[in-house]
This record gives C-alpha cells, structure tokens and sequence, in this order.
C-alpha cells in the first residue's frame, strides 16, 4: 500500500506527532504524574495496596446518596442551563439590536467571582432580608418572607445556571454565528416551523456544540464545590465537597483518593459517551452578518426583550446587588470609603495588598494562563479534529480530566510529585498559570474543536493548490475561521484564571497575590470594613475583567469581517 | 503582525513573573503558616535587620489544610518553621513527626496551660476563644435576655436565631462541637443520658442553621455584622466583637456585637510554632521561635490576627481591652482524647444534624 | 506536457480507478467526462495531489511529480462548489495564491486587476463573497485559479450548480477565458454537452477506466462502445446476433461493417425515412413524436416481438408528411452511419 504512497507532505506526520507531544507532555507533568503520586501514596502507604475507601464506598448508602446527589444537580444544572441559553443564543445569533455585544461579552463577568461573593449577592437579592423579598412583603403585606431559598437545591440550581449560562451562551452563539442560514431556509421554504423547525433543524445543526457546551457543563457542576457548600448548605454534599471533607478535615487519603476516582471514573464515562454522540454534520460555514438582522414585528421584540429580560434577571441584578452593597455596607445612604480604604494599609500589615499590585498580579497570571493555553489548547484541538486518527477518541477525555479531578487531590500530588528540582515548584509562582492552564485548556479545546470540525475541507485543500504550505493553510484558513471559538475559549481561559479556579491547588500560595486572595483575605476577618473592602474588591474585580473581555474581544481585528 | 504581537505579549509576561523566579543566597527562612497569618511590617522588618535573617511567609490553606500539606511533605518540606497548627490538630501533627523539640527561653513567661507538648517540639504563640457573638442592636430592640449556658439555646425563645458552622469543614465550628462534647458528654451510660447529641438535636428543633465556613456565617448569616444575614447569635472569636469596632466606618459609641463568655460556653484554641524535622536554618528558626514569643511581636498579634498573646508581658491593644471579654473557665480538652475521637464525633454530628 | 500512467486507486476494497493513462498536451483542454462515480474527480485530485495513487505515475513535462507536495505543483484547481474563503472578499480570495507564493504586492495588484477584467467582475474587489450571486461567485473562483498563473488548471464541475441558462452562456465564457490565458486545462464534468462545448479532447471515463479519448466529433461519430454511445445520449445500440466476416445480423437486419462489433449504433444521424424503393429498410411502429422546433424527434419500435429495440431518429420540422403515432413505416440508414461497438474494456478489470 504505501510503497508508492508520494510524500504529499514530507516529514508532516512526524511534525504532527511531535507537536501533539507538547501538550501531552504538559499533561503528563503537571496533571498525570502528581495525580498518579497522590493517589498511589493515598491508596497504598506503606507499599500496601489499602482498597478499604472503595470497600466503604460500596457498602455505604451515604456515599451512594452522595454520588446519586452529584449525578442528579449536574444533569438537572445542565438542561436548565442549556434550555436557558439556547433560546438567548437564538436572539443573539440572529437579532441584532442595541448593546448586543457588550451584553454578550460582559455575561462571562458571573465566572470570576468567588462563590462567597456571589452567595453575598444572592442574599442581598433573595435573602430573608433582600430586596425581592422586602418588596414582597410589602407589596402583600406578609409577616415572613415568602422566598425561603436558603441552603435548598434550587439555589444551587440558579447558581450554577448564574455560572454556567454564559459560558452556554458563548459557546453556542459563537458557532452557530458561523453556520450557514441556507439550511434552515430551505427548511422553511418546505413548510417547517415552531417547534419542528428547532428540533429537525436547529438542534442538529448545533449538536456539536450544544454537546460540548453540555459537556463543560456537567463536568463543572458534578465537580461543584462553592455552590454547593455555601449556598446548598452542609446538607448538601457532591463527591467534590465529599473528597474535601475526607482529605482535609478528616485526612483520610485512602477515602479521598477512592471518591476522586470514582469522580474521574465517572466523568470518564460521560466523555465515552459524549464522544460517541459528538458526530460530524458540520453545516456550511458561513459569515455572520448574514444572519443577524434587526428585529421585525411585536413578537421578535418581545423574544428579545424576554432574553435580555433573563440575562439582566439572573446575572447582572446580582452583579449590580454587589456594587451596590460594597458602597452601601455599614453606612446609611452612599461611601466611597471602602475603596479608599482598599489602598490605605492601616494595620502596616505585611500581607497588605495594594489593589493595583493584586490587580497586575491577576493580569499576568491571566495572560500567561491565556496564552498558555490558547497554545496548547489549539495544538491540542488541531490534532484531535483530525478525523481519521483514532487515536483523537482516546485522547480527547483525557484533556478534560483535569476539569473532572478534585483540586485539593490534585493539589496534594503537587506536594509529593514536584519536590525535586528541576520541578520543585511548589512554591513558585510559575505554578499558577501551570494549574490554572490545566483547567483552562479544556474550554479552549472545547470552543474550537467543533469550529474545527465544521470547516469543509475543501477550503484547506483550494488553499492547498494555490500553493500554501501545511502551516501557511492552517495560518490563513483555519485559524481566521475558527477565531470566534478562539476568542471564547480565550476569554473563559483569562476568566478561569482572574476568578482562580481551583485555588485549592496551591500547596502554598506564592507571594504574588492575586485579586480573589485578597477578596478571601479580606472576609477571614470580622468587620464591617472588612466586608465592604471584600465587595469592593469584587467590584473591581468585574471591571477589570469587563475591560478586559472587551479588548480580547478586540484581537478579532479588523478586516476579518464578521469572523 | 498579530502572531508577532502575541509572541512578544509572552515573553513580556514570562519576564514579568522572572524576577519572582531568582534565588538570592542569603539565610532565608521559610516560614508556613495558614491564610489567617498577617504580622506588621516594621516588626518583622526589626527582626530582620537585627539577625539578617530574610523571613518568606508561605501561606498554605485553612490550618486544617496546612497541617495535612505538611504531613505529606514531610520527606521534603516546605520550610523550616510551621506556624499556626492548634490543639484541635496538634495531635495529627506531633504524630508525623514534623518538629524538631526547641525550648525557648522565653517559654518562662508562659502560663503552664499553653504548654501541651511537655518535649517542646511545639511552642504555644497565641490564643483565641470560640464563642457566641450576638448581635448587640437586636436582642435590645426585642428584649432578649443573652443566652447564659449552651443549654438555654434550645429555649424556644432562641428559636431560629442561632447560626454554627460545621465541624466537618471549620475549625470554630469544631471547637463549638467540642465544647458541647465537653459539657454533655458523649457517653450515653452518664447519669443523666442526655448526652452531646441530645442537645444538637434539640437544637435543631430550636431551629439552628450551619453554614460551612466562618465567612458564610459570619458576613453571610449573622445580622451584627456587614453583611444581609438575619440570625443575630454566631459562633465566632471573644476577639470578634473589638474587630467589629476597630473596623467600623465610623467608630461606634457601644460594640456592635458581643461574646457570650459564661463558663463552659467557649473553647480556647492554643496555637503553636514548631521547627520543621529537616531544616537547613535550624539557628535562624530558633531565633524566630523566640522572636514570636516576643513582646514585640506578642503585643502586634491582637490588631493582626485577632488572637491573644500567650506571653502576659504584651500589653493588650486598647480596642481589646475595652470590647474584648476573656472567657473565664474556657473549654480546654486534651489534645490525645480530641484526636481519638474527632472524626467519630464528627460523624455523629453530621448524622444527627444534617440527616 | 502531463503524462498519466498506470493510474490506480483502491478505496478499501474497492477499485476506483484501475489503469488509467492519459496525455495532455500543452494549451490543450482535456475533458474528463462520465457518470457520478466513474472516478474522475478521483483523477483529478490524484493530478492535485490531494489524494495519493496506490500505483502509476504522473509525469509533467517528463518528471514525475508524485512526490511533489500539492502547494509546490503550481496548478490551479477550481472546486465544485467553488471553495470562497468566507473571511475574505473577493479580491483577498483572488489574491490568495499570489500571497502564497510571495509575488510582491504592486504586482499582485496588478495581476489582481487583469484578472477580474479577464472574468468580467471589475469593481468586485472589496465584495464579500458571501453576497455573490451563484455565477459571480464561480467567476470569482476561476479567478482564483487563474491569478496565479497555473501550469495546469483544473476545473472539477465548475459549472455543476448553475442553472441551465447560465450554464450554456458560462461555458463558452470560460473556454475563451482559458484560451485567451493561454492555459493547459483538465475540466471535469458529467454533461455531455458541456464538455463539447469546452474540450479540445474528450476522455470518456466509465468505472474506473477511461474508455476513449477523442475529440467531441470522434466521440459523437465514432464512439466506441455502447457505454459511450448510450452516455452521449445515441441510444439506437442493437444487439448483434450473429456475425459471419462482415455481416452482421440484428434484430433489425443485416449490416456490413468493418472489423468485430459486440453491437451496432445505428446513429440517429444517419436514419431517414425510406424512399418506397430503398432496400434494406428498417420497419417499425412509431411510439412517440416530439416536435422540437428545427425537427422532430421520432421514437420507432423495430424487430421481432423477441428481441425488439427502440430507434430515435429526427425528421426534418419543414417535413412534407410526418408520420403520426402508431403509424408503421420504414427508415433506411445510411451505411457509413453504423457504428461497430466493442464490449467495454473487460480485460482490464480483473
């Protein structure tokens, strides 16, 4: 067979696999081998393999609970989500209207706050004692406050939605802005409408983002951890809060490392199945402005106001709630003194942070995670979007785990994995955009693997012929088409590390603090002014975040066209 | 243009992190110690000018987190001193065998009580008592008489006012467990029967709420401090109430909230310093050993971290000696006898409460 | 100048293509012609490079050029569905190649301008080709082919989702675009009109092989099987039942031809209808007339009950008389108009 097989393209394949060691290699490193430590030393200290965790596992109904729990919000979050954001990816595909865009890339803002913020946002909102329910009761007259959310599963159901919608929303609206209209037309043309038109057309046009949208989804709310112990409650616990508690509180590493693997098994199976589901219909790429329009007639402006209605509902009335209070905490009427104060360091503290230095501490740890991983991630995407190598299968769930291993797990194979030099990095700085690339690369390579997958081949083969070189092709065709799923993925990516995501990897935290440090920081101590700093912070947070998902917005340039 | 403008982007930001990166050769003492940790500037700036020691500061996590992190690196540690392991986790950690014994001078001026380990291995810094905070605008506006015992929290009239934190994941919410251990006892074969768990499930009639950190408590439940929170009673610190008033807006005419101090109401939480088993500096972590039981820095400690020195020549803050009360008969309970019993009680716990 | 040898391709277990040899000759427009699924996009991109050969050769000006890497063949080949660059406009598309191939800027502009007055789409340069109408959009990617200045253009159904109308008036546009560019060019298509109307050389291609090259009058006239026939739309192909030297019997009669013959065409051309004296007339019941205008198109049912076939010859539309439907009469045929036809090539098959 290959014996006059021409060279089309000399030494690519050797390239190919050389490149796709890169990230592999990084994966092995800074995910694999602390991983494989931890759980090695956990489940056989003294060379003896110690099963006793799973044995307990098996035979305890609060761990099953606890798994069925986990399985049952992570599926629950992700229809709810995805039946929120589809709908608002709709209005935001093929409508166009007055703040569109900056609506669209400040719906990321929810993913950088710390939990304990967003909880405090949450009950300023709903809480006994909120806005929504002093109106209530005014309104009506009540004695007790008729919205009783409090440590119940609907509010980490809206909490993981408040998290997760716009990463939905993102994504599907990114590729579907690409996808060409003519389908759908001709649909219409031959009678389709309502609700066939959505599950005949749409949803199988949009299938492979709507399944990786559904996979990031499920992934972060099996694996939620925040939402679930401050808001749910300690009555509450997924195999995340429960690996915790075991190595941490209880620092029983044999449980701990049986609860991560059955974590990672499971999450293992959801990919084997997602992978099974995530087929090849790629639709006719298409530029976007074809398809956006302003809204014609009273029910297209009510779809919209609707969806907008929902966003401003769910993400930004929180959002404001906390602004309000870091100006109004503590004090009647209106101060301004908290952020002042954030600069001022009464104490002389040495752990003081002056906010510009946790700003650009954040800033560049955001950076380097972004680039990071926006290289690896697209190394990563490239390689797996080709189709024919099997290989892809197998290798795709294994970028996602680190999304799918428990932090602190992970965090205690860092201790016992990477004590030698060269890779002593324990306590270097350099390992925060190390661990935040881990969780980082997934979004990328999810947001730009269908992206990928739907550019028609012959494009790369016309750009072929006219005498562009394998590099020069994926310069000038793939990389432009692709580049809307880029800048999501690049945007999540910054976002994942500003909102430090898994804090709890770090052994020690290096002397570089970072905004959400000092937000934490800032709550472990009592007070009013402490508090009002913390919100304060927080509010910083958001604006730089928003000025900065705009100029990332931005790197699309000009001259690319709607792309 | 646009790739060469992300490639410079990189190599700009790699520099930036590249200074964090450099060693410098001179005695650099490691110092681990939890998120709470904070010193002031110039005290630590006069340590190292007198020794010319350089003091790193490595925090690592809530205590709990930091203990487990050093009992698995132990082969390889971190630093060369551990600061802020209490007696809640000190067994865990004498165990691991993580210190070098070191017995300072100054442990002279040290009460007898804040000295568990009788082999020095660790050295007693500070203490804090876990106690009720009530919210001092509340029970005046209804007329409530403060709670004087943990058993006069399961009166009615204290019914859906009380907030804790869970044991399984907060260190107050540990010590208030073992206070109730302390005072009811665990053992059901005691005269009277009622025992630890009886009174958490008469709790939780009375309506008791768990929230699983101090913060979410705190800011987010408790009604005295800054946050929306409508339950006016809290575990917190006999320090919470002067933090309250040396962080307020404006300073207030009476503390905002207070501790409930009556006997067998709080627990006292000792911690320690200990010089890490394999350190390279063991001179310079014993001059810092003595250094933190200096008045110098015994008397910095309250405005820190909120905590109390074990050194009685540091003079209190103002602020704490007008707001802060100190609990008279503090719960204390042997480190060994916490140890055995910890995840058990805490498992009872969980089921009776959270069940 | 291109030399195809011994071209083979197998995908899976399945030959599509098995032997194929072909030559273009420099400033030539050779025509790949044949149903879906012949092989000869298959050809086309093995010339490409896109697809590799599992055997043969391909030689360019007598080298071969199987292990030259695609984007350093220099042809230019113009994609069924055109291929546009969505991010890019009509000038970026147009350009493509010449930025690839690092021809400096005042020249690409140069080239940029002869080729859009070449396919007549001045003024096109800064629209987005997704607002290109379906011609202006193939234009756009001949263009593109074109601007580099292929040593070899190829053009697989460039004209295959146009309608009708457009399609007639584009192909002589583009063979005169070829021509006047002074391109050697293989084009791909399954109309067989189309390829007339373009190719300087038509090659028939039918499973993998290709069957006969020729020019479109030799194919038209002299096809050489009954594929080609029946595929260039002459379908009077009669069996032959029995041969003795070179008589042949049919269904229809018996003929003299020169050398073997599997079976007849009798080309519509050459049927007529028979003066009452004529000998070896061809009777038969007419089935269907169709006036078209210039003549009619008449269909006769010929033969035995057995072994009947179906004749298609047309008439003169001015006619004196024109037989109706049912009528039976009787055609002649002139004799240089029957065509022997060989079996298909069964030989290389196996």
């Amino acid at each position: 067979m290959d014996r006059n097989r021409p060279a089309v393209r000399p030494g690519a394949g050797a390239l190919r696999h050389g490149l796709l060691l890169v990230p592999l290699l990084f994966l092995a490193v800074f995910f694999f081998y602390p991983l494989l430590s931890i759980l090695s030393v956990s489940l056989a200290p003294d060379g003896q393999l110690d099963l006793s965790g799973f044995a307990a596992l098996i035979t305890s109904a609060y761990y099953r609970d606890t798994f069925i729990f986990t399985l049952w919000q992570a599926v629950l979050s992700t229809l709810l989500t995805l039946g929120l954001a589809l709908p608002g990816a709709y209005v935001f595909t093929r409508y166009s209207f007055t703040g569109r865009s900056t609506l669209l890339s400040l719906a990321i803002l929810p993913f950088v706050l710390p939990t304990v913020v967003v909880a405090a946002a949450f009950t300023a909102l709903i809480g006994p004692q909120g806005v929504l329910n002093t109106l209530v009761m005014g309104l009506l007259g009540l004695e007790t406050p008729p919205i009783q959310l409090q440590h119940t599963l609907t509010i980490i159901l809206i909490a993981h939605v408040f998290y997760n919608y716009p990463l939905a929303l993102r994504m599907i609206s990114g590729y579907w802005a690409n996808r060409s209209p003519r389908i759908e037309e001709a649909a219409r043309v031959l009678g389709c409408r309502g609700w066939r038109l959505w599950w005949e057309i749409r949803l199988p046009i949009l299938r492979p983002i709507i399944l990786a949208a559904a996979a990031l989804v499920f992934i972060f709310t099996f694996t939620s951890f925040g939402v679930i112990l401050i808001l749910g409650g300690p009555r509450f616990a997924t195999l995340e809060v429960e690996i915790f508690r075991q190595a941490i509180s209880l620092f029983n590493l044999p449980m701990a490392a049986a609860l991560s693997l059955v974590q990672i098994g499971a999450m293992l199976a959801m990919m084997a199945v997602y992978t099974r589901l995530q087929s090849q219909i790629a639709g006719e790429l298409q530029a976007a402005q074809q398809i956006a329009r302003p809204p014609h007639g009273f029910r297209e402006k009510v779809l919209i106001a609707a969806n907008v209605g929902l966003m401003i509902l769910l993400l930004f009335l929180p959002l404001l709630a906390l602004v309000e209070r870091s100006l109004t905490v503590g004090v009647d009427g209106f101060t301004t003194r908290y952020y002042q104060l954030l600069t001022v360091n009464t104490r002389q503290s040495i752990l003081f942070v002056p906010p510009i230095e946790a700003v650009g501490n954040s800033l560049l740890f955001a950076v380097v995670t972004m680039l990071l991983a926006v290289l690896l991630g697209l190394i990563t995407a490239t390689l797996l979007a080709q189709r024919e190598s099997r290989l892809a299968n197998w290798l795709d769930p294994l970028f996602m785990l680190p999304l799918a291993t428990s932090a602190v797990t992970l965090g205690f194979g860092y201790i016992i994995a990477l004590d030698e030099p060269p890779l002593n990095l324990r306590t270097s700085p350099l390992l925060i955009p190390i661990a935040h690339t881990l969780v980082a690369m997934p979004f990328v390579v999810r947001s730009v693997l269908p992206a990928l997958r739907g550019i028609p081949p012959d494009l790369r083969e016309a750009a072929r012929t006219l005498g562009a070189s394998p590099w020069q092709v994926w310069r000038q065709i793939d990389l432009p088409l692709i580049r809307r799923g880029l800048i999501v993925g690049a945007t999540f990516a910054f976002t994942v590390s500003m909102g430090e995501f898994g804090a709890s990897v770090f052994v020690v935290r290096p002397e570089t603090p970072t905004m959400p440090v000092a937000i934490y920081r800032l709550l472990g101590q009592p007070g009013a002014a402490n508090y009002g700093q913390a919100l304060a912070m927080s509010t910083i947070l958001m604006v730089v975040c928003a000025v900065s998902f705009m100029l990332i917005e931005r790197l699309r340039g000009a001259g690319m066209g709607e792309f | 243009m646009k790739t060469r403008a992300v490639l410079l982007l990189l190599i700009v930001s790699l520099l930036a992190l590249a200074p964090a990166l450099a060693q410098d050769d001179s005695v650099t003492l490691t110092v681990i110690t939890h998120d709470s940790f904070a010193a002031s500037e110039d005290v630590l700036a006069a340590f190292e000018e007198d020794t010319g020691i350089t003091v790193r500061i490595l925090r690592s996590g809530d205590a709990g987190t930091m203990v487990n992190q050093a009992v698995l690196s132990r082969e390889n540690p971190l630093g060369d001193v551990l600061y802020g392991v209490d007696n809640t986790f000190l067994t865990r950690a004498l165990d691991a065998d993580l210190f070098i014994p070191y017995e300072s001078p100054l442990l002279e001026n040290v009460p007898e009580e804040f000295i568990l380990d009788p082999e020095h291995r660790v050295t007693p810094v500070d203490y804090g008592d876990v106690c009720l905070n009530y919210d001092a605008a509340y029970f005046e506006e209804n007329d409530l008489p403060l709670p004087e015992s943990l058993a006069d929290l399961t009166d009615p009239i204290y019914d859906g006012l009380l907030v804790v934190e869970n044991p399984a994941t907060s260190s107050p919410g540990l010590a208030f467990l073992l206070v109730t251990v302390d005072q009811f006892g665990a053992d059901e074969d005691e005269e009277d029967g009622y025992t630890y768990l009886d009174f958490w499930a008469d709790l939780v009639e009375n309506d008791v709420l768990v929230a699983d950190d101090w913060s979410d408590a705190y800011f987010g439940q408790f009604s005295g401090s800054g946050g929306d929170g409508t339950r006016p009673l809290v575990v917190s610190y006999a320090s919470s109430p002067p933090a309250e008033v040396y962080f307020a807006e404006e300073e207030p005419e009476a503390a905002p909230t207070g501790s409930i101090t009556a006997p067998g109401t709080c627990f006292r939480q000792i911690e320690f310093v200990g010089i890490l088993n394999g350190t390279e500096h063991l001179e310079a972590a014993q001059q810092f050993v003595d250094f933190m039981l200096s008045v110098e820095f015994q008397e910095d400690m309250p405005l820190q971290m909120f905590v109390f020195p074990v050194n009685p020549e540091a003079e209190l803050p103002e602020v704490f000696a007008t707001y802060a009360a100190i609990p008279e008969e503090p719960v204390t309970m042997d480190i060994a006898e916490i140890d055995a019993h910890r995840e058990e009680w805490i498992q009872a716990w969980t089921e009776t409460v959270l069940r | 100048m291109l030399e195809i040898r011994g071209i083979t391709r197998v995908f899976g277990n399945v030959p599509v293509l098995r032997g194929i040899d072909l030559t273009v000759e420099r400033g030539e427009i050779v025509c790949l012609l044949g149903p879906s699924g012949c092989g000869k996009t298959t050809l086309l991109r093995i010339i490409a490079g896109l697809e590799q050969a599992d055997g043969g050769d391909i030689l360019l000006d007598g080298e071969s050029i199987m292990r030259v890497p695609v984007h350093e063949r220099d042809f230019g080949l113009m994609f069924q569905d055109y291929a546009l660059f969505p991010h890019m406009n009509v000038a970026e598309n147009i350009l493509f190649g010449l930025r690839m191939h690092g021809v400096p800027k005042t020249q690409r502009q140069q080239r940029l301008r002869e080729v859009l007055q070449l396919v007549g789409l001045e003024g096109f340069e800064h629209r987005d080709v997704t607002e290109l109408s379906g011609g202006e959009r193939q234009r756009v990617a001949l263009a593109r082919s074109l601007a580099p200045n292929p040593r070899l253009l190829m053009l697989d159904e460039p004209l295959g989702s146009l309608d009708a109308t457009l399609r007639d008036q584009l192909v002589g546009e583009l063979r005169a675009i070829i021509n006047h560019a002074g391109l050697t060019a293989i084009y791909v298509t399954h109309d067989q009109s189309e390829a007339f109307a373009i190719a300087d050389r038509v090659a028939i291609m039918n499973d993998g092989i290709i069957e006969q090259v020729g020019t479109p009058e030799v194919l038209y006239r002299q096809p050489r099987t009954a594929f080609i026939a029946r595929f260039l739309g002459l379908n009077n192909v009669v069996p032959v039942t029995r041969r003795e030297g070179h008589h042949v019997q049919t269904p229809v009669g018996t003929f003299t031809v020169s050398g073997t013959a599997a079976a007849l065409l009798l080309h519509p051309d050459g049927l007529y209808l028979a003066a009452p004296d004529d000998a070896n007339t061809i009777t038969g019941r007419v089935q269907a007339r169709i006036f078209q205008g210039n003549d009619y198109r008449l269909t006769l049912q010929a033969g035995g009950p057995d072994d009947g076939v179906t004749l298609t010859f047309r008439l003169p539309g001015q006619a004196d008389h024109v037989p109706a439907v049912g009528d039976t009469i009787a055609v002649s045929i002139t004799p240089e108009m029957v065509v022997p036809l060989t079996e298909s090539d069964q030989a290389s098959r196996k």
